[in-house]
């Protein structure tokens, strides 16, 4: 037989039993990994709501500057309790991720500041700075929001390098909880 | 070679880090912790040890051996990767925390030529049970190669040992005694390859150490 037919024909073979080996591992072992995801993602999400593990969580991904939306629903009744948006923006000193929890009446409960590690060497992080958004209505955004009141002496220059794309997430998720729920702008 | 001798030879006399100096990309990359270093340690193992049998087990089979030896690098490539993916996704699955610790690494193993280079050199020409050693002294040798520099990194980069999770044995007393700060420097890649360089300056001083003490003894009998 060819000896060029023979060597594809062994490395299809070859092919066949590692595609099969695997697809038997991750069988195994897709489930855990999706349970360990979901696990991840509520731990990510109690630093808003404590209470988390008494709500069903729904993640849709979505495409854009607004990429992932957490809804946190009522058990029994399915009513939504809480939407968490996983938000990013472009500012001066790079992009901010954020995640931004609303409460059901359009309240900001908190927000957070995702994988910026800011100025390390001044061990600075854009967790330090407070923008007063906490308990605005988020249809306020724009009123509330304060670039000044977390600047400190030391992040003086740092605090509006990102003060723009902070200021772009609230905006974007204002709008989108208008879109989503018909309220709060 | 007796077992003893190709169980013992990956430690010192062939370490593939600190004599061949292969694989030296993930290994300064994820020595920042010692955590890190077992973990990439488990996983080389796993891969290095089944490869070598798996390779062992398909060259010496005449008729097979011989299908496969017009394409043997690619069969090689294949057989690895498999190994390296299932260690990908247990990892991913039953150790979260490290896997994310040690991120791209894991599928780089894939191209990490301690694998490929054992599977060519030696696996595709010896018996299986040798290969097993063979592979088991490899991957021990590398683990060992990578804790020791992990160990050095992190207690004077951070001025601890990260075992496993969360049993983290405290280091600071050392920076205390010597009223100083933990050296930032040794977390970061300037720290990795400081590290590495020193030991292989000790390596090469220990061998050469050894040689001159034999060329010694020879003389004077």
């Amino acid at each position: 037989m060819n000896k060029g037919l023979i060597s594809g024909l062994v490395l299809l073979c070859f092919g066949v039993v590692c595609g099969l080996l695997l697809a038997t591992v991750n069988h195994f072992t897709a489930g855990i990994i999706h349970e360990n995801a979901i696990k991840e993602k509520r731990e990510m999400l109690r630093q808003f709501y404590p209470d988390i593990d008494s709500y069903d969580l729904d993640e849709i991904e979505l495409e854009g500057d607004i990429n992932s939306l957490y809804l946190l629903t009522d058990k029994t009744t399915h009513d939504v309790y809480a939407a968490i948006y996983g938000v990013s923006a472009i500012a001066y000193k790079g992009r901010v991720n954020m995640l931004i929890a609303i409460d059901a009446d359009f309240t900001v409960r908190d927000y957070a500041f995702v994988g910026n590690s800011g100025t390390e060497g001044l061990g600075l992080t854009l967790a330090d700075l407070d923008f007063g958004m906490t308990g605005v209505l988020i249809s306020d955004w724009a009123t509330e929001f304060d670039a000044l009141s977390g600047v400190t002496v030391t992040s003086i220059g740092y605090g509006p390098a990102y003060d723009g794309g902070v200021r772009r997430c609230f905006e974007l998720v204002a709008g989108r909880v208008a879109t989503d729920f018909g309220g709060g702008n | 070679m007796n077992q003893k001798e190709n169980f013992l030879k990956g430690f010192v006399k062939e370490n593939p880090l600190l004599v061949s100096m292969l694989g030296m990309c993930p290994s300064l990359a994820v020595t920042t912790r010692l955590e890190n270093a077992i973990g990439m340690g488990i996983a080389v193992l796993f891969v290095l040890v089944l490869s070598n049998l798996l390779i062992s087990l398909i060259m010496s089979h005449q008729k097979l051996g011989e299908w496969v030896k017009p394409v043997r690098i690619p069969v090689y490539i294949v057989v690895i990767a498999t190994l390296v993916t299932m260690v990908d996704m247990l990892m991913n699955a039953f150790l979260p925390d490290i896997h994310k610790s040690l991120g791209m690494f894991i599928p780089l193993i894939v191209v990490n030529c301690i694998i490929l280079g054992r599977a060519e050199a030696f696996a595709s020409e010896n018996k299986p049970l040798d290969s097993v050693v063979d592979g088991v002294s490899m991957a021990l040798g590398f683990t060992f190669a990578i804790v020791v520099i992990s160990v050095i990194r992190e207690v004077l980069g951070n001025g601890t040992i990260t075992v496993w999770g969360d049993v983290v044995l405290n280091m600071r007393f050392i920076f205390d005694f010597l009223n100083i700060q933990p050296i930032d420097m040794f977390v970061k890649p300037v720290g990795a390859f400081l590290t590495f360089g020193f030991l292989l300056a000790g390596v090469a001083a220990i061998t050469n150490h050894r040689a001159s003490k034999k060329v010694g003894k020879v003389a004077k009998s």
